[in-house]
């Protein structure tokens, strides 16, 4: 028998059918030539009779003709009926084929329209990311049953705004009380905050300790990456010191050495055994660096010292609220014991963690969203444009016989291949962004939050691209699939687009200014809070201040007046240093609301108001070193000690809500806590921003540090240092000054205050920047599209325009009819954008300071922007339009 | 029934030959043209040339299915059946032939 298959193969090969295809192709007609043969040599023919006839039957000409028109109507057939599935592939892969193809050929409409998407995907990503760690992935297991416990003032609501702290503590014995009711809790740990030194080799490193209770690591389900937690056992005074270190250190000190485990950490000159390490996903308090036991018997448990972060895990099957009112009936009981008349708050957890961030983020969410919707407009239109140029080619295909199902599904393939582009892009930026990022956000976010691309959010990126791909091509896709057949197959080359395809894409333009403008419209509102933040009245004059915390080791300095001998030593010789004009000390720096806040008692002044003040330590020439004003009376001097009367400075905050009207130098005010409270008042001082530039002025009471030496043994203090130069400069001779003094002192937070306000206002700056880049992407995004639909325009009306010019219009003419239809345009837009803003600018509203969420001038003036941006975006097809040669025009009629 | 042209009457007529082939039993490439030559009484003969595109255009339209079946000692062989599209289309066509014969009979003068 010959070999048929050879020859088939070689007469099939020019149509490059699919390997298994033509295999198929080639059996059946082989088996064909076969029978024929074997009939043939039954018949009594010769073989190569035989062989010659059966080939005969197999016309190379014929076959191959007929062959292909079958391909031909295969692809033609099988997606309008859409019923093979093998067909399917087959034919989504040659969709994906062309077009790739045909974003190939127009290299700048692909440019444009993938990064457009890739802004837009990439910025959504950007912020899922942050929401899915912060808002949809729990903390810690089972964290509904996970709530905070805090000790607040009975009466905390009644403050005026400004006053009330953002976080209560509990005291530790209050703490065992609370612990005892097992019909409430399953179970409750405390920690306690707080920050030893370590003084190892090389510069000595403050590291951030918290002591917690044995309990505290399982109730938060974290486990040991390495070693074990606290047993109870470890909690008595007695019991060998021991410590768990982050992972932090443990990768930054210790080259996340396995051998670490047994090995000894010097805190406060007191050798620890290392018994574990954290995992790397455990984020608490601060993220401490190391994790010690919680003592009783320490000095750090006093029934009057509220220093203890209380969680409780509620028993199973109690409820948020039933718990609430079981703690809120027990709390008289509980409170009695201490004689204090407080309340209980119960704070979920996950709200304790996420706290502020929550709002910030959704606000932010719903930029990104608006930044997409622009960008898919933009596609949108680039889509239409293009689906207008290409009617000729749609309208081929339809009179080949293409179905409109089939070409809707190969321009919608084209609008998902862009933004499955723009998708790849878009992880590829974050992935070379996400630092930046985090870095941005880190003053908004709980810790251990990041902008970080898990499979979580690759598959959100890839869900956002098909929805992306989809709703900027349906339309499009829609419009171009039903060309008028006629006009662009009889008129050769003319680009034209129906008009309610210039209607379409002119609405997308207006929608796109619209959203731009809101997003501006918040940027701007956000711009202008940020500057009357800046611009508050601080009380103090920041420029040329120098400003360092350090922490007096409690073992050296246990002696309180050795403390106080030591912090006035740094005083009197960082002030000999030359540039220096005033030095001094203060518990708690202005701006962060970290001052201790307690209630006082003022002599003469009824009791039944709950009075509350920031109270501050201070030592040397703070006020001056700060130029706080003096309003009454006098500072501090070197005789207000230990040995002298004790005496208070109050600020006018103070005067002004409690002592209205009256006289405050000579009144006595009990101060509250560390030892003797009541105190002369013999200064007033001008009001401080305690909390932040941006809250109104708290009640704020100064005392001499010396006069509550007992207290200093837990504090850390802040050195204020007034300059006549740059203050940075002079850092380097202030360490050596006080590394004179003791050599091993840690210092931290070495800044200018110039620095700390910096600082103090990156709450406000991460959104502006977000925002405001926002803005700026959907306006860049709004001017293409602009620019894009007028030229579009103009390409139109090009013969409409010739024949003007050539019945006699001017230049002038043409500027003006071309120049009236972009304004039309913009001015829609602007007026939608105004009325989306009036509409939804109220959301930001936490955000804004001093400033109406519609507030009229910063409407104005991104209207301007955003209408001078536009028209700029018009200059090029305006100019153009003016240039239309009428002989050109009509020449091509 | 309306003719639409004559072209349509030509190419429908090979089309009408196999799907009559393949209504009441399946039957292989080679069968189905040997069929043709047999009871045409050798008038009417398709080569495999146009054969077999014919049979793939009507399977890529769903009128007929075709099925490879292995039979022992023998290679295996495709068979093709009709689909309850075709057999629409064939009762379709089958009319459309009626009239076109009686038409032209008409015309010619046969009975």
């Amino acid at each position: 028998m010959p070999d048929w298959k050879t020859e088939i193969q070689h007469r099939l090969s020019p149509l490059h059918l699919s390997p298994a295809r033509e295999a198929d192709v080639a059996e059946e007609l082989a088996q064909h030539l076969d029978d024929h043969y074997t009939e043939m040599i039954a018949g009594g023919a010769t073989p190569e009779l035989a062989r010659r006839s059966a080939l005969a039957c197999l016309d190379a000409h014929e076959l191959l003709g007929a062959l292909r028109l079958v391909t031909h109507d295969a692809q033609l057939n099988s997606t309008v009926r859409g019923d093979a599935h093998g067909n399917f592939f087959a034919s989504l892969l040659q969709d994906v084929r062309y077009g790739i193809r045909m974003l190939r050929r127009a290299p700048v409409f692909s440019t444009v329209g993938i990064l457009a998407l890739a802004i837009g995907i990439g910025a959504n990503t950007a912020v899922f990311s942050l929401i899915s760690t912060v808002l949809l992935r729990p903390f810690y297991p089972d964290i509904d049953r996970l709530v905070v416990l805090e000790d607040a003032p009975a009466n905390a609501h009644t403050l005026a705004p400004g006053e009330v702290q953002r976080t209560y503590r509990m005291s530790y014995p209050k703490f065992v009380a609370w612990s005892q009711q097992k019909n409430i809790f399953e179970s409750v740990a405390a920690a306690y905050f707080q920050g030893p030194s370590s003084t190892g080799v090389g510069e000595p490193q403050r590291l951030m300790a918290t002591y917690v209770t044995s309990n505290f690591l399982p109730m938060l389900g974290i486990a040991p990456a390495l070693g074990r937690g606290f047993r109870s056992d470890e909690e008595p005074l007695s019991a060998p010191a021991v410590v768990i270190l982050s992972d932090g250190l443990w990768r930054s000190r210790f080259n996340a050495a396995p051998s670490v485990i047994g090995g000894t950490l010097t805190l406060n000159d007191q050798a620890f055994t290392v018994i574990g390490v954290l995992p790397a996903s455990a984020h608490f308090l601060g993220d401490p660096d190391v994790i010690v036991p919680l003592r009783p018997g320490t000095d750090v448990i006093s029934p009057t010292f509220s220093n203890m972060t209380v969680f409780a895990r509620l028993r199973p099957g109690l409820s948020l609220a039933a718990a609430t009112a079981a703690i809120a009936s027990q709390a008289s009981k509980v409170n009695g014991q201490f004689g204090q008349n407080t309340e209980v708050l119960v704070i979920p957890l996950e709200k304790y963690i996420a706290g502020n961030s929550r709002p910030l983020l959704m606000i932010l969410l719903g930029a990104v969203a608006v930044v997409l919707l622009i960008a898919c407009a933009n596609t949108a239109n680039l889509l239409l444009a293009r689906g207008a140029s290409r009617q000729r080619e749609i309208a081929i295909r339809v009179a080949l016989g293409a179905g409109r199902g089939r070409l809707i599904w190969q321009l919608l393939t084209e609008s998902l291949l862009m933004s499955l582009g723009g998708a790849i892009c878009a992880v590829a930026l974050l992935w070379a962004a996400d630092q930046w990022l985090t870095r941005l956000l880190a003053n908004r976010l709980p810790a251990g939050v990041a902008v970080h691309l898990d499979t979580m959010v690759l598959g959100f990126t890839l869900g956002l691209a098909a929805l992306t791909g989809i709703l900027c091509g349906l339309a499009p896709a829609l419009q171009s699939s039903v060309p008028d057949l006629r006009q662009p197959l009889n008129v050769s080359g003319r680009i034209s687009g129906a008009p309610a395809s210039q209607r379409v894409r002119s609405a997308l333009v207006v929608a796109e200014i619209a959203l731009s403008l809101a997003l501006l419209a918040g940027t701007g509102l956000l711009l202008r809070s940020f500057s009357r933040v800046l611009n508050e009245d601080k009380g103090f004059d920041p420029e040329h201040v120098l400003t360092l915390r350090m922490w007096p080791s409690p073992s050296r300095y246990a002696d309180p007046r050795k403390d106080v001998a030591y912090l006035d030593a740094i005083v009197q010789s960082t002030s000999a240093l030359p540039g220096v004009q005033a030095a001094g000390w203060v518990s708690n720096l202005p701006l962060f609301g970290n001052a201790i806040s307690g209630d006082i008692t003022i002599e003469g002044v009824s009791d039944n108001k709950m009075m509350m003040a920031s109270k501050q330590l201070v030592a040397g020439d703070y006020f001056r070193a700060m130029h706080m004003p003096l309003i009454r009376g006098r500072f501090f001097n070197e005789r207000d000690t230990l040995d002298y009367p004790l005496v208070a400075i109050v600020d006018q905050t103070f005067v002004q809500r409690y002592l209205d009207g009256q006289d405050p130098i000579g009144k006595h005010v009990n101060f509250g806590y560390g030892g003797n409270g009541w105190c002369e008042i013999v200064g007033v001082v001008g009001a401080v921003k305690e909390m932040s530039l941006d809250s109104a002025a708290s009640p704020t009471m100064y005392v001499p540090l010396a006069q509550r030496a007992s207290l200093l043994v837990h504090m850390a203090f802040s050195l204020a240092v007034r300059t006549s130069g740059d203050p940075a400069a002079i850092s380097e001779s202030v360490r050596d000054a006080i590394h004179q003094l003791d050599s091993t002192q840690i210092l931290e937070k070495v800044r200018t205050m110039d620095e700390w306000i910096d600082t103090s206002v990156a709450p406000r700056r991460t959104p502006m920047i977000l925002f405001g880049s926002f803005a700026v992407i959907a306006l860049f995004l709004a001017a293409i599209g602009v620019y894009g639909v007028l030229s579009h325009w103009v390409t139109q009306r090009q013969e409409e325009i010739g024949m003007r010019v050539a019945l006699g219009a001017q230049r002038s003419d043409v500027f003006r009819l071309v120049l009236r239809h972009a304004l039309k345009m913009i001015a829609i837009g602007i007026s939608a954008g105004i009325a989306i803003s009036i509409a939804t600018t109220r959301i930001l509203s936490g955000l804004l300071y001093h400033i109406k969420p519609t507030d009229a001038a910063t409407f104005t003036a991104v209207s301007l922007l955003l209408g001078t941006v536009a028209l700029l975006a018009c200059a090029i097809p305006v100019l153009r339009a003016t240039r239309v040669d009428p002989l050109m025009v009509l020449r091509n009629e | 029934m309306e003719i639409r042209s004559i072209n349509e009457l030509k190419k429908g007529s090979a089309e009408l030959l196999i799907l009559s082939l393949v209504e009441d039993r399946s039957r292989h490439g080679y069968e189905i043209s040997r069929m043709i030559d047999i009871r045409s009484g050798g008038d009417l003969r398709l080569n495999a040339a146009s054969l077999y595109p014919l049979l793939y255009r009507l399977e890529n339209r769903g009128w007929i299915e075709g099925r490879w079946v292995e039979k022992p000692s023998q290679r295996r062989r495709r068979f093709y059946r009709i689909t309850a599209a075709g057999r629409k289309v064939l009762n379709q066509q089958r009319a459309t032939w009626r009239t076109f014969v009686a038409a032209v009979n008409r015309i010619t003068g046969e009975t």
